[in-house]
């Protein structure tokens, strides 16, 4: 095949595949639309008599905006750390493929193993209750092996002639670590802490286990107030038969996802500052 | 070139990712996140402004306690309360650990519940301050059954019961199986009902869906046509469309838990009083006692709203006066 012929070929078959691609990103929205018209016509139905007519979703929305603090706080740095000294620095011996392997297998825990560990050690070993504070912690440690081994795909992809280069030319190791590594791979960990944080952040089942509080008087100002979320406040009401609570469900959901939209734009506008501007 | 050359040198001498770090940018993007970490556990930790008043036990109970917090929070906007739910023994167990100050009952504390307490040398107030039924509850679309005698219940309930199908409870009935829903064994209401329909307390077949969540029951049995569920009468107190009560047959003919029927006793083997539970070290506190108290006083006007009988005015009378009492002891 001539060259021509070749380039043509190649350029027929990104066609098809962004054309694919489109299809496949329209249907996950249209799906998502349709998820959303659907809980808000619930929604929309309205509480009708008694205390479901005035309950409201501050104190979720607040628990939920310091589960995703306190879990950003502890399984970014921790995640990241262990995964740059994985990667850039620890000798590939036996013992870090145990470690390594363990980490990956601690990845796929589902959440409420970790709801239970949660419940020993934080809720009734250090004696916080069942707090924000708890639901914070258990949420980090669920969410540090995520982000290892998102953070080490993303470094594992920079190319080893970037390390060599700068080494080369008299770097130290923390330098091409710094210099080089990260910022190259910047926008991988972003995206990767970014995806292993959503997902901790709509998790129900660990924070169910220590013991999320379904009714409060007020919004959590502190990590020692009692544990509220938006996943755990929908389980709730969704449990409650009596009228009104499926609708306040319904509405409970749309507002979950609009606030799982807005952490993702937070985050996106990270990566855009941060990342991928740079490369 | 003077630069590189002292990091080079800095990095020759000492381990050289911890000491660079040290030098270097580290130190300046993660002191603000451990300043900000380390505030954030010693506010956790001397917890003293985050006092709340932490409410649990049984479900039966739970309707009432929302409504009631609720409403003290609409007077007060200052009122800290968390309500949860734990089931009776659950409940009644906190208490006794410390672990909450108020607990919702719907029995009254046991020997051995009350000795726990004694040897944790927590001391407890108990007020009832509401009444309800054990409503039985079938699907909306089952119309075939409309009252059920207590010997059928015991039939249908006591432990490793042969009735699996609507038929086995009585022959005209259906071949479907019966889908059973129940409070489980931490519930007070498990504890009442297999007490006056098996005759022992804690004497229940086991094959049945469990749960401490009444809610969680009457949202079972009205999802499955051929269900079939005992649960406290506030829970059913939802979308007619989806749940339909049993009448008993309790000797006074077929009876509803309506409110006329479980205040005069024609409900009364499945009638019960509903307690409240409370630490008396709790009681101490301002934002307990108020709490407490707005319970008592304000219980029969919110029972009527949230499915459950108030109890006699001179019931609630001596509630508060049992109330005042602790506050005049009280140092």
């Amino acid at each position: 095949m001539s060259a021509p012929a070749r380039s043509r070929e190649t350029h027929r078959v990104r066609r098809w595949l962004r054309a694919l691609g489109g299809v496949a990103a329209g249907i996950t929205l249209a799906a998502l639309c349709m998820l959303a018209v659907v809980m808000l016509l619930n929604a929309g139905r309205g509480p009708d008599a008694g205390i479901s007519a005035h309950s409201g979703l501050l104190a979720a929305v607040a628990g939920t905006l310091w589960l995703a603090i306190l879990t950003a706080a502890i399984a970014v740095p921790v995640g990241v750390g262990a995964a740059v000294y994985l990667e850039e620095y620890a000798p590939r011996t036996r013992a870090w493929r145990f470690l390594a392997s363990v980490l990956a297998n601690l990845a796929g825990v589902p959440p409420v193993v970790y709801g239970i560990a949660g419940l020993a050690l934080f809720v009734r070993g250090m004696g916080l209750g069942p707090s924000i504070l708890a639901g914070g912690l258990t949420l980090g440690v669920l969410t540090v092996p995520r982000v290892i081994a998102n953070s080490r795909r993303a470094l594992a992809s920079v190319p080893e002639s970037l390390r060599w280069n700068a080494l080369a030319l008299g770097a130290t190791r923390w330098q091409v670590v710094r210099e080089q590594v990260l910022r190259a791979a910047a926008a991988g960990i972003v995206k990767g802490c970014s995806a292993a944080l959503v997902r901790a952040v709509g998790a129900a089942a660990p924070l169910l286990i220590i013991g999320a509080a379904s009714f409060t008087t007020f919004a959590p100002v502190s990590p020692s107030d009692p544990l509220t979320s938006l996943p755990t406040q929908i389980f709730a009401w969704t449990a409650r038969p009596q009228a009104g609570f499926p609708a306040l469900a319904a509405g409970a959901s749309v507002t979950l996802l609009f606030v799982m939209a807005l952490i993702g734009l937070v985050l996106w506008d990270i990566r855009r500052r941060h990342g991928e501007a740079r490369r | 070139m003077k630069p590189r050359a002292r990091s080079l040198g800095a990095a020759c001498r000492a381990p050289p990712a911890v000491l660079a770090a040290a030098r270097r940018g580290l130190p300046a993007m993660s002191a603000p996140a451990c300043a900000g970490l380390l505030a954030v556990l010693t506010a956790a930790c001397g917890g003293e402004g985050g006092r709340v008043v932490r409410v649990g036990g049984s479900s039966s109970l739970y309707p009432l306690s929302v409504a009631v917090a609720d409403d003290l929070a609409a007077a007060r906007p200052d009122a800290r309360i968390v309500v949860a739910t734990s089931g009776t023994v659950g409940g009644l167990r906190r208490l006794c650990e410390g672990g909450i100050d108020v607990s919702g009952a719907s029995r009254p504390i046991s020997t051995a519940e009350a000795a726990l307490c004694r040897a944790a040398g927590i001391d407890y107030l108990g007020i009832p301050v509401a009444r309800d039924g054990i409503a039985i509850v079938v699907n909306a679309a089952n119309t075939v059954l409309e009252c059920l005698t207590l010997g059928e219940l015991a039939r249908l309930w006591e432990p490793s019961s042969p009735v699996r199908r609507w038929r086995d409870l009585r022959p005209a009935l259906p071949a479907e199986t019966i889908r059973l829903f129940g409070p489980g064994s931490d519930s007070g209401t498990f504890d009442f009902f297999t007490n006056v329909v098996v005759g022992r307390p804690g004497a229940s077949r086991v094959d049945y869906y469990q749960t401490e969540d009444d809610n969680l029951i009457a949202r079972g049995v009205a999802g499955d046509r051929w269900a079939l569920g005992y649960l406290g009468s506030a829970a059913t107190v939802t979308d007619r469309t989806v749940l339909r009560t049993v009448a008993v047959d309790t000797g006074f003919g077929c009876v509803l838990p309506t409110g006329e029927a479980v205040s005069d006793g024609r409900y009364s083997p499945l009638s019960r009083d509903l307690y409240l539970y409370v630490a008396l070290g709790s009681l101490t506190r301002r934002d307990v006692y108020d709490f407490v108290h707005h319970f008592v006083a304000s219980a029969a006007r919110l029972s009527r709203t949230t499915g459950y009988v108030a109890l006699p005015a001179a019931e609630y009378g001596r509630g508060l006066d049992l109330l005042a009492r602790t506050r005049g002891e009280a140092p």
